[in-house]
């Protein structure tokens, strides 16, 4: 149980307060309620390397990190598709340096010419480190248009190419920054050895004179319903051929979202799970595979993936795949077997609740999905999910024309 | 009304006191088997760990210790594979394992109120494997092939020339080749488990929330354990080769992975910590010297990071980062200018501070919760320190001045004591 304060200052930014005085540390944590999928076709890339730019420097202090970690704090981010997330731990004697610091960034970047010049540079290594110059990096520069026609989740974080990187102008920066960096669209959470009166003085102190902006609509034109089979066949100098499946599912805030993450969890959770059990273990079709859900906000996708062991080929590893996934829509899943997802996913809540750092970020995302408190309230919804539940999701869910596959042949095969 | 603020001023910043260590707790139970306790929390969980001095330095040929490790849950007299991790499943506990260099570990993290039903479990797995011949094939088949993948990596072979070239025969500088995991066998594995995994070698470190309930349950699940004499840990000799100049090119390679480095004091050496604090300013935090000149001022990488890894026989020095092609020899060209600043310069006091309380914060927040408090005690037990170490660790970053850190670069960080390492494009 995760206990909560929450205030709105008048500039619309939502705080909120979790005391927790176990270890003299603390938590800022600011979501901005943009991603990937808010960027321009032609502008890919962009949520993520703008993430880069905040750390260029604000409009009243030169450096970022540097005052930061001079009273012993840290700090990273993340984007997605959804979200940027932005993080500051510290000794909770030194708090108000995070609210100076991400107040200030909050209110103006330095917007500084030579920031970008390097912070593209940066990224577009990031862009070789992780999704080119690996084995199977690129996967998800296919599998993601493949899967999406309409939505704009049919591009990476990361972009669709580099040169998308290589072309952005300050000019961009600038009208990114005020169209989505407003404190309307952000939620802010202060967590660890704080009180309230304290966050709520330090919050209006630092934040409370920064305009409000306008609220950024979303428009993103939804997907429409997949009618049709697809595959893609690529090939590239890797030992291995691999296989990746995505189906499409409900969001985040339906119930068929949970009932599809128990799915996943039947089929991959533990060295127990489906899929290992049969496909590694047993047949030895596999020499690894994996299901999982992409977890986003607006309708995702379900993935199955895996990489084929030597002699056998694509063909009847997509074939085990399927025939894995049609006994979970043929015969209904024994008690035992849900009871045990059930005491997995509330024992890894409770592992989970001793990361201060993680209880903050959950708090602002589900405050992002509608209340924090949902938090407190998420096993129940996944309790609710019966054996008919998942075995009539996975009959909607798992058929040949809502998926996508990939076969991904090495080209020594 | 909000009053002006002049948000080009920081905050006061306020000085950070060394934080109180939950100190592990010896306790001998009945049966004579010795557990070092760390409780100290308020969730109903528990961590059991057994880290045997073991891992691939104790290995007669490579991969043993990891099969051993990894297969251990492979089967018992009792339970076949799949009965053992459906329990365990079914109880919502982790079973976790890892072989390192010098120690090979398991644990088990589990809700309190199933600690009775998933340590009798762990127990087993521990005390009756059976390393079944077809668990062990399949084992190796997929080892084999993730190995392959990993093998295209530069920095995965890069991570394998710099210890190979580091350690030379010792164990530390082992290197797989691909056929290996065809002369894997099981009497070798059996062999292995036999010598090392003995309940009497292991630290058993037990922490969460801890009370006389939990410490029953664990002498009933070692119920056969009988008292037996620790053995004494032997130092291997680690011999120093010369430093060596590697690289391979990659022809198709965006990125070049570079390592550079070399053995370096042991963790129980008077001039360690002080070291550590000195690689920190090279590349141990993100305003690190290598970072504010290669990735934030050049851009020519994604990261670039610096540190010291301890072992049990020595330990060594590293600088590791992936590079662009085009950039690589310029990027080592800044990194030994970066290590020759080091030796001629003095670190600015404003830096020195900066890192001094980075250091302290960073120790603060890395104590999280009981485990981490577990994780403290196990990195200095391993070494035979006591908490000692952490007041001197402290009390030395207090201390140490930039003449210390100057004397210390000039004693270590002489560039041709250094192996390196680039896989990729030059």
């Amino acid at each position: 149980m995760i206990h909560f304060h929450r205030f709105q200052l008048d500039n619309g930014l939502k705080v909120l307060v979790h005391e927790d005085h176990t270890v003299p540390m603390a938590v800022l944590n600011i979501l901005y309620d943009v991603g990937a999928k808010d960027e321009n076709p032609n502008q890919t890339g962009f949520a993520h390397l703008f993430e880069h730019l905040m750390f260029g420097g604000s409009i009243n202090i030169p450096s970022y990190d540097e005052p930061l970690q001079r009273v012993g704090g840290e700090n990273n981010a993340f984007t997605n598709n959804d979200i940027t997330n932005y993080y500051i731990q510290l000794p909770s004697v030194n708090i108000e340096t995070a609210f100076w610091l991400e107040s200030d960034r909050m209110l103006s970047l330095a917007f500084s010419e030579k920031s970008l010049e390097t912070q593209r540079s940066v990224v577009i290594e990031e862009f070789k480190q992780r999704y080119l110059n690996q084995p199977y990096g690129d996967v998800w520069l296919k599998l993601r248009p493949l899967a999406y026609t309409t939505h704009s989740y049919q591009w990476a974080t990361i972009g669709k190419e580099v040169s998308h990187i290589e072309n952005a102008k300050m000019d961009d920066v600038k009208a990114f920054f005020y169209k989505h960096y407003t404190p309307s669209n952000a939620i802010m959470v202060v967590a660890g050895d704080v009180n309230l009166d304290q966050v709520k003085a330090l919050s209006e102190k630092w934040f409370g004179n920064i305009p409000s902006g306008n609220k950024y609509q979303r428009d993103i034109p939804q997907e429409p319903i997949q009618t049709e089979k697809r595959s893609l066949t690529t090939s590239a100098n890797v030992p291995n051929d691999s296989i990746y499946k995505a189906f499409h599912i409900h969001n985040r805030s339906s119930k068929e979202y949970y009932i599809a993450d128990i799915i996943s969890d039947i089929l991959s959770r533990g060295e127990s799970s489906r899929l290992y059990q049969e496909l590694v273990k047993t047949k030895k079709i596999f020499s690894e595979v994996n299901a999982y859900i992409t977890g986003d906000i607006d309708p995702g996708l379900f993935i199955l993936e895996g990489k084929p062991s030597k002699g056998i080929s694509l063909e009847e590893a997509d074939e085990a795949l399927w025939s894995v996934v049609n006994e979970i829509k043929a015969n209904k899943i024994e008690q035992r077997e849900l009871q045990k997802i059930f005491n997995k996913l509330e024992s890894s809540t409770v592992f989970g609740e001793m990361n201060l750092l993680n209880k903050a970020m959950n708090m602002a995302y589900f405050e992002l999905l509608g209340d924090a408190d949902m938090i407190n309230t998420e096993m129940e919804r996944y309790r609710s999910v019966s054996p008919e539940d998942i075995s009539n999701y996975a009959s909607e869910v798992f058929t040949p024309t809502n998926c996508s596959t990939l076969f991904y042949k090495s080209n020594k095969s | 009304m909000i009053a002006n603020i002049d948000r080009t001023k920081a905050p006061e910043a306020f000085p950070l006191d060394k934080v109180n260590l939950i100190h592990a707790k010896s306790v001998l139970l009945s049966n004579g088997m010795q557990v070092y306790v760390v409780d100290g929390s308020e969730e109903e969980v528990v961590r059991l760990e057994l880290v045997f001095i073991a891992g691939t330095r104790a290995e007669r040929n490579v991969l043993i210790a990891n099969a051993t490790n990894h297969l251990l849950n492979a089967g018992t007299s009792k339970m076949t594979s799949a009965e053992i991790m459906e329990k365990i499943d079914f109880y919502g506990a982790y079973y976790q394992h890892e072989n390192q260099l010098d120690r090979s570990s398991v644990s088990l993290y589990t809700l309190k109120k199933y600690f009775k039903e998933t340590v009798a479990i762990f127990s087993e797995i521990i005390q009756d494997p059976i390393f079944p011949e077809h668990e062990i094939e399949t084992y190796l088949k997929n080892t084999k092939q993730r190995f392959e993948i990993n093998c295209t990596k530069n920095d995965f072979i890069a991570r394998r020339e710099f210890h190979k070239a580091l350690f030379g025969n010792h164990p530390y500088g082992k290197k797989v080749e691909t056929d290996d995991f065809d002369k894997v066998n099981r009497d070798e594995i059996l062999a292995y488990y036999n010598e090392h995994y003995k309940i009497e070698n292991a630290y058993v470190v037990l922490s969460g929330n801890i009370d006389s309930e939990i410490l029953n349950h664990l002498e009933k699940a070692f119920y056969t354990f009988q008292f037996k004499e620790k053995s004494k840990v032997e130092y291997l000799e680690v011999s120093k080769p010369e430093p060596v100049n590697f690289y391979d090119e990659r022809a198709d390679s965006l990125q070049s992975a570079i390592r550079i480095g070399k053995q370096i004091v042991h963790k129980t050496h008077k001039d360690y910590i002080e070291l550590s604090i000195l690689t920190t300013i090279l590349g141990g935090y993100f305003g690190s010297r290598l970072m504010t000149n290669i990735r934030e001022d050049k851009g020519y990488t994604y990261g670039i990071g610096a540190g010291l890894y301890p072992v049990l026989d020595t330990s060594f020095f590293y600088i590791a980062t992936e590079v662009g092609v085009d950039v690589t020899q310029s990027a080592l060209n800044e990194i030994y200018s970066e290590m020759d600043r080091l030796m001629t310069e003095l670190v600015p006091e404003e830096e020195l501070q900066l890192v001094k309380n980075y250091l302290k914060g960073a120790f603060i927040g890395s104590i999280e919760n009981v485990f981490s408090h577990a994780d403290k005690f196990k990195s200095i037990i391993l070494y035979n320190l006591d908490y000692d170490y952490y007041t001197q660790y402290f009390d030395l970053i207090d201390k140490v001045n930039s003449e210390r850190l100057l004397q210390l670069a000039k004693e270590y960080f002489q560039r041709n004591t250094l192996t390196e390492v680039v896989i990729g494009k030059k």
